[in-house]
């Protein structure tokens, strides 16, 4: 039995080698919010030849940085080479304020509703350095959002809310249950100004993931029915739960992305 | 990485495991039998809720065992929403996998690698006042699964207790979250080898 079990570590060993990305192209910077208060680490992933390129880069804002940053830019390295396009920037947003503070729009006994104001820090503070010290579109279109979980439900607040910011939602899993649905809410108030933006709406989640999907289905149904202008997808992951389905709905997502932008 | 790294680990550990509960004493009461082993379960994490199922497990001369797992799980004690209604959720698995088993005068250690489909199925409801629509979602699945379970079984008579652990090695510390569970129940030792 131990040649067994030496032979299994080495294979564990070896079969765990980490894809490193050029430390060259990643730049890490803090920045300290006027809008609440809170620091941010701010992680951005640069394309492979960013320098010779001459036109601006799409970006990809990454909620819950520290967890997915890594993943989402290592995906849209491939797939954008796989498909012979344009890489784009990938930003990650670590966390400053809580989680659970930052990134629901209401307060409720599982979070502290602080939504607007990261959603200003992000608009006021983050935008406009990244477009100032990088070369990024300055589009609405050229701009893509992503989360996981309550990052899915910040990510559909934006999209309510402030919807001239992000031309581009990934949402996965989103937790739009969130306070008896409440973003939902918002889009029906929103929706006369919401419908006339073309955009894409990527909603994805593990299909075991029960009470979180009405919510999210009907987002989806409403984005067929009333957003002539949005190109959207309801992504569901056969028999995967809600953090099971994120890597799969990760790639699918910033797939969605590249082929419809 | 982490995920593969943890995995494999593991799994070594519970072969490492294993490898120390081996006793020299033979135990042939314990041995020779096919047992069917009841009980009740639910989610290490709470994801699935209770859950119902049956081991079923041959031994063989040399510490091999053969062993089936079937569980059910209606769907109780799940996340409840306040404005999604729950008109049906269950899940259905059945594991098939091979082990070996290691006996000590009242306890038997078995350490299996079991492998199966699941299916599952989902039915909800949104109904929220402030919202004109009312949305019904239904879902259902088939997937593989794939993990190590560990079964202690208590007692040397025809009946004895049965506590085990399922560990998933599918998606790593993801699926850990999600899919392992812990159940506990009664088993008999229903035939003798002649």
């Amino acid at each position: 039995m131990k040649p067994f079990l030496v032979i299994t570590l080495i294979l564990a060993f070896t079969s765990c080698k980490k894809e490193e990305f050029n430390p060259e192209l990643i730049k890490e910077f803090a920045i300290s919010s006027t809008t609440n208060g809170e620091t941010y680490n701010i992680w951005v992933s640069l394309p492979e030849g960013y320098n010779q390129s001459a036109s601006p880069y799409s970006t990809i804002y990454v909620l819950d940085a520290k967890e997915n940053q890594e993943i989402v830019a290592k995906n849209s390295r491939d797939i954008s080479a796989d498909l012979n396009v344009q890489d784009v920037v990938v930003i990650g947003i670590g966390y400053g304020g809580p989680r659970d503070a930052d990134y629901t729009p209401t307060m409720t006994a599982t979070g502290k509703g602080k939504s607007e104001a990261f959603l200003n820090f992000i608009k006021n503070e983050l935008i406009p350095k990244i477009e100032t010290d990088f070369k990024v579109g300055r589009e609405r279109s050229n701009r893509t959002i992503i989360g996981h979980s309550y990052g899915g439900l910040f990510g559909a607040y934006a999209f309510t809310k402030q919807n001239q910011v992000f031309g581009n939602y990934l949402l996965l899993s989103p937790s739009l249950f969130y306070d008896r649905s409440v973003v939902l809410k918002y889009e029906q108030e929103q929706r006369p100004e919401l419908i006339t933006r073309p955009q894409l709406v990527f909603i994805g989640a593990g299909s075991n993931e029960q009470s979180l999907l009405p919510a999210n289905d009907l987002l989806y149904q409403r984005l067929v029915k009333y957003y002539p202008l949005a190109k959207s997808k309801f992504n569901l992951i056969n028999g995967k739960g809600h953090l099971s389905s994120k890597n799969q709905d990760i790639e699918d997502a910033i797939t969605f992305y590249f082929n419809n932008r | 990485m982490i995920q593969k790294l943890f995995t494999t680990v593991l799994l070594a550990l519970c072969i490492s495991a294993g490898m120390g509960q081996t006793t020299k004493t033979s135990h042939r009461s314990l041995n020779r039998k096919l047992t069917i082993e009841p009980a009740i379960g639910m989610s290490l994490f709470g994801n699935d809720g209770l859950r119902f199922s049956t081991i079923i497990q041959r031994n063989t001369e040399k510490k091999l065992s053969f062993i089936s797992h079937t569980s059910l799980s209606p769907g109780l004690m799940t996340f409840v929403r306040e404005d999604v209604k729950q008109n049906y959720s269950y899940s259905l698995a059945q594991k098939i996998g091979i082990g070996a088993s290691f006996y000590t005068k009242k306890m038997v250690n078995s350490y299996s690698f079991i492998a199966g489909l699941k299916y599952s199925a989902y039915s909800g409801t949104l109904q929220n006042d402030e919202i004109p629509e009312t949305i019904t979602t239904k879902t259902s699945s088939v997937s593989s699964e794939y993990g190590m379970m560990y079964n202690l079984k208590l007692g040397k008579g025809k009946c004895f207790f049965s506590t085990r652990v399922y560990i998933p090695l599918k998606d790593g510390i993801y699926g850990l979250g999600e899919d392992s569970s812990f159940e506990f129940g009664l088993g008999i030792r229903v035939k003798s080898k002649p």
